[in-house]
């Protein structure tokens, strides 16, 4: 119960007739003593002396001052000296008080034990009060839900879960049952329904949305057609979710998008529920504001992530496998966590008829992100219109050269061919650098080689030179190409250190025999431990390996990528 | 095809000053943040020394090359070449030579193929 | 103090793969020690051919993934962390076991026994930073066999690429396994953003502990222990996912910023114990490059692990830690106490952070002291 000091002070020093306050004053019995004039208007004109007077217009006052008899009576105050601090005349409320209402006002009366056994009750009009407090409590409610609607609906990026989500929340406190319609584009409807209590379900039909009394004019972006305008009877079969029963109302609010409309919601209550009013039509239109503004944003990043994907799907790398006899794995990692393609590359081009090697590349094009990946796609095409000039890597490096050389700008790439042959359980390899880091061989026994091959990077040079390595690889043997990435990262336990060719070779050393996948994996996972946190370029690792023993089975390396996307 | 580390001092300064001959001075790194600037002011210098006969870039302070870097002195080459400028790149780091022998640039660049010439810093 | 070879300290238990517990059933022949023998040998053609076997044998796709795949895998798990064969080899095995899996797709058997998928569509991916993608995939191949559709993003998958997938497909839920304890962190993260996009979150792998507390911790809206009770609490159907929150929201111990501090100065920390050691430990001035190699990386692991108990609160993830390390050194032939000093500098270091002490002091009481009042290469007063 609120009161304040004031309220408490002024109440001693008045008397019925001179308060301003509406006060009555009833013998222990319930005879009215006293009514000051305010009290006098609330109450009309009361009998006095007999106890039942008040019963008639207030019974719920009647009932209260009797049930004081029945509790514990405060000290009464002509004790001052233990009366406290209170104030001189002792008017302290006793209990709670009580609430009832008079001629449609909400009052609260306020008892205060009087010296002779009377009491004196303040009438308080708290109708005002009690509106405003539920008006706010209203409101509190309403945009405690669209606070929390508003959350779920931007959670998610993906336009069926926003549709859920929509109806939802829809259910949740704005109708028994509930539908959303996408926007029309063709012929099909796409609507997902639910039922309080129940979960979405999502569904097509091809039947018109005319039929829905103000849902085209919801889907155009019209203004929304009143509630009450609507016969909930001519919700079509289609409409009205399976179970539901006949349709008490009905609303259709139209779901606003970025420019243009994002779908339409419409709202079911069963026939005993109560109709739509004003404030919930209100309510259903700021709800439906933000369920568009979701559904909308979420339709722009599908449509964005299509064209993306689209575009992106030439760049990714490939996924390598198993290739007559040989072993061919790869695994790439992007300088950025947000990123998907680089400046790295690689590719494997098994053998055909014509052409009896098997060309594994791996490459670096300068710059990072995207923009280096557009180069890295050109580079591959190129490369794969040039197979036929596998034979001889100086041909194919100028060619590819002529076909890079720009005066635009003096973008380049390096790169390492392998060109890999099978001969019995034994594979013959060519090597050729143009302008990248040279290749390492694990041999069976630990030993780690650099291959000796070099060249000039690609792209800016009028004319490119290079020299291609041979070299076999045994059962258990790998070729690894990599990009600077790896060698180059910087990290380490003290933090800055390059992680170095040494270091890759020392953990190489501890990889003879082992499947290419195995290798691939082991080395990207070196090298992202060894950079921890922090950052890095763009890492490529291709190994090619000649499996253990004579054992070919059929199973090749098709695993899962080790890259992911 | 490097990245810029992040402890090391990430100052980069280029200046030009000309005595006996136009040279442009490079300090710090040279890479994917800073190879632009190079470019710039190269591409300012030759535009204001029209007659210049022969550009110097002092390499003296070059901290790291990546391959921006790398790309900015290939593209600082076909511009003066192609502007009938001669083009030395001075003091050398070995880092440098290293980078510029792996990738086959060295003859191109500073005109011997190993990399190594009276400008390499020892 | 060179305890670590290989870095890739996991956990201070062994790398369970969803399988748990090695359970071999179905008749007279232990396919698990069989399989064991053809990939501890590196013989990708056998291992093929005992998994063939075994199907053919009429064990289920499933119990042949989970009690023999798997349970081959956690050996291979607990060889590694009993120090008996090395990352590389624990590599080559697990891509033997990666091949069989992926051979077993294509067994007549196990083509036939697939349903079509008719139960909803989960993701599952390995925190990023997460290597052993083993789990995963099991789990991956587990789903697919119950009837999912399954999204198996594989390992190292980037938080940011996780959420996007999500966004474009919205999954029913989404799996995330993390075997390696320091990944914590990464995985609070990776949960609370998969959250936010609506989508519960199933957890599991060694990384969340024995019985899953950390995953109720990090605020998991499931944990499992194995493959098995994924799939079955994912039939049972998810719950809400927990509301769109923050981090420092599940674990407000956060806010003394000591976790922060710790990870973000590891390279400062790291460099002063190594500093201190070379004046207190005299034998460090001979050690090989290689042996201070190690001796950094055992140190840079200790304070990983110190960073991830700040995280969770825990003092067990760092002595259990600790008493991992120090069975490992033992078992090379150098002496555990050996860490002491390594542990008494970082304290130095870290005078100022209340909880960072508490735990580094645990931390000592769970290494042996040195032998004798004299004890060997210890902090003998060397200052």
């Amino acid at each position: 119960m609120r009161r304040t000091e004031s309220e408490s002070a002024d109440r001693g020093d008045v008397t019925p007739d001179t308060s301003p306050y509406p006060i009555v004053v009833l013998s222990a019995d319930g005879s009215v003593l006293r009514v000051s004039p305010s009290a006098r208007i609330l109450l009309g004109d009361v009998p006095q002396d007999r106890p039942d007077a008040l019963r008639s217009r207030a019974p719920w006052l009647a009932t209260a001052h009797l049930g004081l008899a029945d509790g514990p009576r405060p000290p009464a105050p002509s004790a001052p000296s233990t009366s406290g601090p209170s104030g001189p005349s002792g008017a302290e409320p006793w209990g709670d008080g009580v609430r009832g209402l008079l001629d449609g006002r909400s009052l609260e009366g306020r008892p205060v034990p009087g010296t002779d056994g009377s009491v004196t009750w303040w009438l308080l009009d708290d109708s005002d009060r009690q509106r405003a407090e539920r008006e706010l409590a209203r409101e509190r409610e309403r945009t405690a839900f669209l606070a929390e609607a508003s959350s779920r609906l931007l959670a998610s990026l993906n336009v069926e879960r926003c549709m859920d989500v929509t109806v939802l929340e829809a259910v949740r406190r704005l109708a028994d049952a509930a539908v959303v319609i996408g926007p029309n584009p063709g012929r099909r409807l796409r609507l997902v329904s639910c039922v309080r209590g129940g979960s979405p379900a999502a569904a097509t039909t091809t039947q018109s949305p005319d039929m829905v009394p103000g849902l085209s004019e919801a889907l155009q972006g019209f203004p929304p057609v009143p509630s009450r305008w609507i016969n909930p009877a001519a919700a079509p079969a289609w409409l009205v979710p399976e179970g539901f029963g006949p349709v008490g109302s009905m609303a259709v609010v139209p779901l606003p998008g970025q420019g243009v409309p994002a779908g339409a919601l419409v709202l079911l209550r069963h026939e005993d529920g109560a109709a739509f009013d004003e404030n919930e039509e209100t309510l259903a239109r700021l709800f439906a504001a933000r369920a568009g503004a979701a559904v909308s944003s979420a339709r722009l990043y599908t449509e964005q992530a299509a064209i993306t994907d689209t575009l992106m799907r030439e760049l990714l790398p490939p996924r390598l496998q198993q290739t007559r006899g040989v072993e061919f794995a790869g695994g790439y990692r992007p300088a950025g966590d947000q990123d998907r393609v680089g400046g790295d590359f690689y590719d494997v081009h098994p053998a055909t008829a014509d052409q009896r090697e098997t060309l594994a590349v791996l490459g670096d094009v300068c710059g990072k992100g995207l923009e280096a990946a557009v180069l890295t796609g050109k580079i591959r095409n190129t490369l794969h219109a040039l197979l036929p000039l596998t034979g001889d890597h100086q041909r194919l490096l100028t060619l590819l050269n002529r076909a890079l050389l720009t005066s635009h700008h003096t973008r380049f790439a390096t790169l390492v061919l392998a060109a890999v042959r099978r001969e019995g359980d034994r594979a013959r390899v060519r090597v050729t650098s143009a302008g990248h880091p040279a290749p390492l061989v694990v041999r069976a026994d630990g030993v780690v080689e650099r291959v000796e091959t070099r060249g000039s990077l690609i792209g800016v040079l009028p004319d490119v030179t290079s020299t291609t390595a041979n070299l076999m690889l045994g059962p258990g043997e790998s070729l690894v190409l990599f990009s600077d990435g790896i060698t180059e990262a910087r990290g380490g336990p003290l933090g800055g250190a390059e992680f170095g060719e040494d270091r890759l070779r020392a953990q190489l050393a501890g990889c003879a025999g082992m499947p290419a996948e195995a290798i691939v994996e082991h080395v990207q996972m070196i090298a992202a431990q060894w950079v921890g946190a922090g950052r890095h370029d763009d890492m490529a690792v291709v190994v090619i390996s000649m499996p253990h023993g004579a054992h070919l089975s059929m199973v090749g390396g098709t695993g899962p990528g080790r890259y992911t996307a | 095809m490097s990245v810029e580390p992040e402890y090391r001092d990430c100052q980069f300064d280029v200046g030009v000053v000309r005595l006996e001959q136009l040279t442009v001075t490079v300090d710090g790194p040279l890479d994917f943040d800073t190879s632009e600037e190079l470019l710039e002011t190269v591409g300012k210098t030759l535009a204001e020394f029209r007659e210049e006969p022969l550009l110097a870039l002092d390499l003296g302070g070059l901290t790291l090359c990546d391959s921006m870097g790398l790309s900015a002195l290939l593209a600082i080459r076909r511009r003066t070449t192609a502007e009938g400028v001669r083009l030395v790149l001075l003091r050398r780091p070995r880092l440098l030579d290293r980078l510029l022998e792996l990738t086959g640039t060295a003859e191109y660049l500073i005109g011997t193929p190993g990399g190594e010439d009276e400008h390499s810093e020892p | 103090m060179t305890a670590t070879a290989n870095g890739g300290i996991r956990s201070t238990v062994t790398a369970r793969a969803p399988g748990g517990a090695a359970v071999t059933t179905a008749g007279t022949r232990d396919w698990a020690e069989e399989l064991w023998t053809s990939v501890s040998g590196a013989d990708e053609g056998s291992a093929t051919d005992v998994v063939f076997a075994a199907l053919e044998s009429g064990l289920d796709a499933e119990s042949v993934l989970l009690d023999v795949v798997a349970a081959v895998q956690t050996r291979v798990g607990v060889e590694w962390a009993a120090n008996r064969i090395s990352v590389a080899q624990e590599h080559a095995a697990t891509a033997i076991n990666e091949r069989v899996i992926g051979a077993m797709d294509r067994h007549p058997l196990v083509a036939a026994a697939r349903p079509s998928a008719h139960r909803g569509h989960v993701t599952v991916a390995c925190i990023d930073g997460e290597w052993h993608a083993l789990p995963a995939r099991i789990l991956a191949q587990v789903l697919g066999l119950r009837g999912w559709r399954v999204d198996y993003l594989g390992a190292q998958v980037p938080t940011p690429h996780l959420i996007g997938h999500l966004h474009r497909t919205a999954p029913d839920a989404v799996a995330l396994s993390a075997s390696l304890s320091t990944r914590l962190p990464a995985a609070h993260m990776a949960i609370t953003a998969c959250q936010a996009t609506g989508t519960p979150v199933l957890t599991g792998g060694a990384a969340f502990g024995p019985d899953g507390r950390y995953a109720r911790q990090l605020g998991a809206d499931v944990w499992a222990p194995d493959a098995r009770s994924a799939a079955e609490r994912l039939g049972e159907g998810l719950p809400e996912p927990a509301p769109a929150h923050q981090p420092v929201d599940d674990l407000p111990h956060l806010s003394d910023q000591e976790y922060t501090l710790v990870s973000r100065s590891k390279f400062r920390l790291v460099g002063a114990v190594m500093t201190g050691l070379e004046d207190r430990v005299p034998a460090m001035r001979d050690y090989t490059e290689l042996q201070r190699q190690h001796t950094v990386e055992d140190i840079g692991h200790i304070v990983d692990f110190l960073a991830v108990a700040l995280y969770t609160d825990d003092r067990s993830l760092f002595t259990g830690f600790l008493a991992w390390t120090a069975d490992v050194l033992t078992a090379r032939g150098v002496p555990a106490f050996t860490l002491r000093p390594a542990l008494d500098l970082l304290a130095a270091e870290l005078r100022d952070f209340p909880r960072a002490r508490d735990l580094l002091a645990a931390g000592s009481g769970t290494v042996p002291s040195p032998p004798g009042p004299r004890g060997g290469t210890g902090d003998g007063g060397a200052r």
